[in-house]
């Protein structure tokens, strides 16, 4: 028992430090080869775990082939195009001008349903709206509408608003980001005088965001109000 | 590029521990095959194996310990319990010797073959 406890312990960081190794591409929408070695790293992590006969290195030897193997293949593919298109497929156009592709559908087994369902999703509800719909290689549906069908931009209107950076996290939970601060250019000196101007510390901030020195907005922790 | 010179050090890694497991196996193998031999010749001339058991038991016992990160430990426990029954047959019983040590290189050669990328073990 104690045997199994140690390993899901040691498997747990083993499998935290294949994925951090794949990187972030890993933990959002899934290529097919990504999903393979999901789908491998899950089932091969849970043997030598549930089976203390198997040797541990039987467990981790394989996760970190398959993840260097997936890293490998990843910087290959940035650089042939074959590759990529071989390993992870190529996007498929499925509605052009309001038409659909029935050809395209049947080759990627879609059914009409499935494609409505996704346009749905897209907040477009009559297919004579969309202007091209793609399947794309993770498997989700893009949908771009007709400009008649959108809604009108800043440009259509004839407005010209400030094309401005979102506001960043300064402050959370009372613990300064200096990383934010950099990207702003300020300083911690320009920090502390806002927040002593709303009389509180820095330690009773509970959010702070802020654009520029003059926009910011500062949340007080409740107990200190 | 840091990950990708982390995968390439782990890969290397990775095939080198593959490669230094498997000639490992064949070396244990092999001397295990040595002494089967010699105790076998031995014991049908009518001399005493007492010796070349007690080096097999630790051969054994040495080799068991690295298999046991390589191999599953059913099969080393399997080849470990024919091991332990060789000192009590050598005083006793001198035929059931030797078919205990061909036994137990018929497994030992098992196990080294399972560990050689051969196409059959492979697939």
């Amino acid at each position: 028992m104690l045997i199994v406890i140690i390993r899901a312990f040691i498997l747990y960081f083993v499998i935290i430090a294949a994925v951090r190794l794949m990187g972030k591409r890993q933990i959002g929408e899934l290529q097919p080869s990504e999903l393979v070695v999901t789908i491998l790293l899950s089932n091969i992590a849970t043997l030598p775990v549930e089976d203390i006969s198997i040797p541990m290195t039987m467990g981790i030897v394989p996760i970190f082939t398959l993840a260097v193997i997936d890293v490998i293949v990843s910087y290959i593919s940035l650089h042939s195009r074959g590759l990529r298109r071989a390993v992870s497929g190529t996007a498929k156009l499925l509605v052009t001008n309001g038409k659909i592709d029935q050809h395209a559908m049947r080759e990627l087994r879609f059914t009409t349903d499935d494609l409505m369902a996704a346009l749905r999703a897209q907040q477009v509800f009559d297919l004579a709206d969309v202007q091209f719909a793609v399947a794309e290689t993770t498997g989700t549906i893009t949908v771009c509408p007709k400009k008649s069908a959108s809604p009108p931009s800043a440009a259509d209107l004839g407005l010209s608003p400030e094309d401005t950076d979102p506001p960043v996290m300064v402050i959370s939970d009372g613990e300064i980001s200096y990383a934010a601060l950099r990207h702003l250019g300020l300083d911690e000196k320009w920090v502390r005088k806002v927040v002593k101007a709303r009389g509180c510390g820095i330690d009773g901030v509970f959010i702070m965001t802020a654009e520029s020195a003059s926009k910011f907005t500062i949340v007080k922790k409740e107990d200190m109000k | 590029m840091k990950r990708l010179c982390i995968s390439i050090a782990l890969l290397i890694t990775v095939i080198a521990g593959g490669v230094w497991s498997s000639y490992y196996i064949r070396q244990a193998d092999m001397r295990i095959q040595q002494l089967g031999s010699q105790i076998r010749e031995k014991v049908l001339c009518g001399e005493g194996a007492a010796e070349d058991i007690d080096a097999l038991c630790t051969l054994w016992e040495k080799h068991c310990r690295v298999l046991a990160f390589i191999e599953n430990t059913n099969s080393i426990a399997d080849i470990s319990g024919e091991m332990s029954r060789l000192p009590a047959l050598a005083d006793a019983d001198p035929p059931e010797l030797v078919r205990q040590i061909d036994v137990i290189c018929a497994l030992c050669d098992l196990l080294s073959e399972r560990q050689q990328p051969h196409l059959r073990s492979v697939l």
